[in-house]
């Protein structure tokens, strides 16, 4: 697979992904002025779920002799 | 009215009828917080917005690379038309100091442009002044007219002859600078992924919530048929 197919392939996904939460959204919208039960437990994973964490960069390994 | 089944659950009543179906439901031991759909969809939004933030800039410069790695296949294309470059051909001279001089500029400040103006010094070194070291070179000032100037230098100096064995050598640093970039550019691709990857997880967990939702919410309608 070459790095444009890559990326053509993660936009693809990105655009599945997309449609999903415009789903969500518009199911959000039409349940007027209520308030929705959501469990602690959710917003937690949501939570875990998209932090970014910093990946760091390669550092050369080293060996030791023995 | 809108025909969705939240729609339904909110024609229930207020929220503690809401909670109280949800906990008849068996949600009874979970603990519950009770938001409205837009502080819902805006806790949402928010938790993805640095991801977004991140695949958007890492999508963006996954782009640019592209227009790097080019860059850097001019330089060896103009190298690899002047092979050798004799030390009369002044144009092919222009050419790749050209090259080289976009490249450099299409680069930001950092250890890769530091490369591609190592491998141009080298360059202007047999190319331009016969062997003896080139000035420093400043791309802020370096312009069409000193560009010239460097092309047109000592242009009967025998020793600004290029060889091929030469020119093979600066064609590798350029191959040198893609490999670089191509590495880095996996390392990256890797990391888009890892972040698509846990948008996916975050996308899914949301529709399943709200799955849940309608299917409690449809539960006590379909009771009644």
């Amino acid at each position: 697979m070459t790095h444009d197919e890559k990326l053509e392939a993660l936009r693809a996904e990105l655009a599945k992904q997309d449609e999903a939460l415009a789903a969500v959204k518009a199911a959000l919208e039409s349940a007027g002025d209520v308030e929705l039960p959501v469990p602690a437990s959710f917003l937690e994973e949501l939570e875990a779920i998209t932090t970014v964490h910093a990946v760091a960069a390669p550092t050369p390994a080293f060996a030791m002799r023995v | 009215m809108s025909n969705s089944p939240i729609s339904n659950y909110a024609t229930m009543g207020n929220t503690s009828t809401a909670i109280a179906a949800m906990q008849a439901a068996r949600w009874d031991s979970i603990d519950v917080a009770a938001l409205t759909p837009d502080t819902l969809l805006a806790y949402c939004t928010t938790r993805l917005r640095e991801l977004d933030g991140k695949i958007n800039g890492m999508m963006q410069e996954q782009g640019g690379t592209r227009g790097l790695m080019a860059a850097v296949g001019r330089v060896k294309e103009a190298l690899g038309r002047h092979s050798p470059l004799e030390s009369n051909d002044v144009a092919g001279r222009k050419e790749i100091l050209e090259a080289y001089v976009d490249a450099a500029r299409s680069f930001p400040p950092g250890p890769q442009r530091d490369a591609i103006l190592r491998e141009m010094n080298a360059f202007r070194k047999t190319a331009c002044y016969g062997d003896g070291d080139p000035p420093p070179i400043d791309l802020a000032t370096y312009d069409a007219a000193a560009l010239d100037r460097e092309a047109n230098l000592s242009t009967d100096n025998a020793n600004n002859k290029v060889v091929e064995t030469e020119i093979k050598l600066r064609s590798d640093g350029m191959d040198s600078i893609s490999s670089d970039m191509n590495q880095q550019q996996e390392v990256k691709m890797i990391q888009l992924q890892s972040f698509i990857s846990q948008r996916q997880m975050a996308v899914q967990l949301t529709t399943n919530l709200i799955q849940k939702m309608n299917e409690m919410m449809m539960a006590p309608i379909a009771n009644l048929k």
